[in-house]
């Protein structure tokens, strides 16, 4: 630990906004990426838990909703350890996460307020996240400018053909 | 606001760690007096679980990349702390 922090105290001033020089630019979890990805590992728990609590107490209450609260769970732990991980195949696993994410918050934020009958119960993307700040709607968008300004193929050839 | 993780902004989370401890213990001794719980008792002190081992999270998340984002990440652990703290007092109320 105390190593790698004096490694890192010599990059400080370059690290801001880019990453060091010499590090392989195929990652997401470095400068304000990391903020996102502790956002977004709040969420996963925080959606993990109550999908868990709704299910186990009152799933036969609206098992739709239920099942949707538990599938943004899902989606939220996916993004968290995809946009943590390297490589351009995290990178894809990201995006799709991230988009199905903004998808979510976007449709089931709509249904939520013109078919109230049909979502009655509460999901972490029910009226765009209001209950989380609207957060949730915030998030993806956060997630998807990030992602492309760390896009693989930035400035390189290697995109194309490699995996 | 434009530095690594100091001794300052770690400190600072270490002091939400500290209001959470004593949360943590006023919660014991006013259950041990015979105060119930209006809500679900297990959610309540999942509630305070989860929210005491998110200072440590941080600090480690931040120290792995001392930039001035990590700041943000410290600071992310005391709005956090606080919406969870809100959450934990609608229950027991």
């Amino acid at each position: 630990m105390e190593e790698a922090r004096n490694v890192n105290d010599q990059h400080t001033p370059a690290a801001v906004g880019s990453a060091p020089a010499g590090t392989p630019r195929n990652t997401r979890n470095t400068g304000p990426g990391r903020l996102l990805i502790a956002v977004y590992a709040v969420f996963a728990i925080s959606a993990s838990a109550r999908a868990g609590y709704q299910i186990l107490t009152k799933f036969s209450e609206a098992p739709l909703a239920y099942l949707l609260s538990a599938f943004a769970a899902l989606v939220y732990v996916i993004a968290t350890i995809s946009l943590a991980k390297a490589g351009s195949t995290w990178f894809k696993v990201s995006v799709a996460a991230v988009l199905v994410e903004l998808v979510g918050v976007l449709v089931v934020g709509a249904l939520s307020i013109f078919d109230a009958v049909a979502f009655p119960h509460e999901t972490v993307w029910s009226l765009f996240g209001r209950g989380y700040g609207f957060i949730p709607l915030l998030l993806p968008i956060l997630g998807l400018v990030w992602l492309y300004r760390r896009r693989p193929s930035q400035g390189k050839s290697l995109g194309k053909g490699a995996r | 606001m434009k530095k690594a993780p100091n001794d300052v902004t770690i400190l600072s989370v270490a002091a939400v760690e500290l209001a959470l401890v004593v949360y943590l213990v006023g919660s014991i001794v006013r259950v041990i007096a015979g105060e119930p719980i209006a809500g679900e008792a297990w959610e309540f002190w999942g509630y305070l679980a989860t929210a005491m081992l998110l200072p440590p999270a941080a600090v480690y998340w931040s120290i792995l990349e001392r930039t001035r984002w990590s700041n943000f990440v410290l600071a992310a652990v005391g709005v956090t702390a606080l919406v969870m703290a809100a959450r934990m007092n609608q229950i027991w109320y």
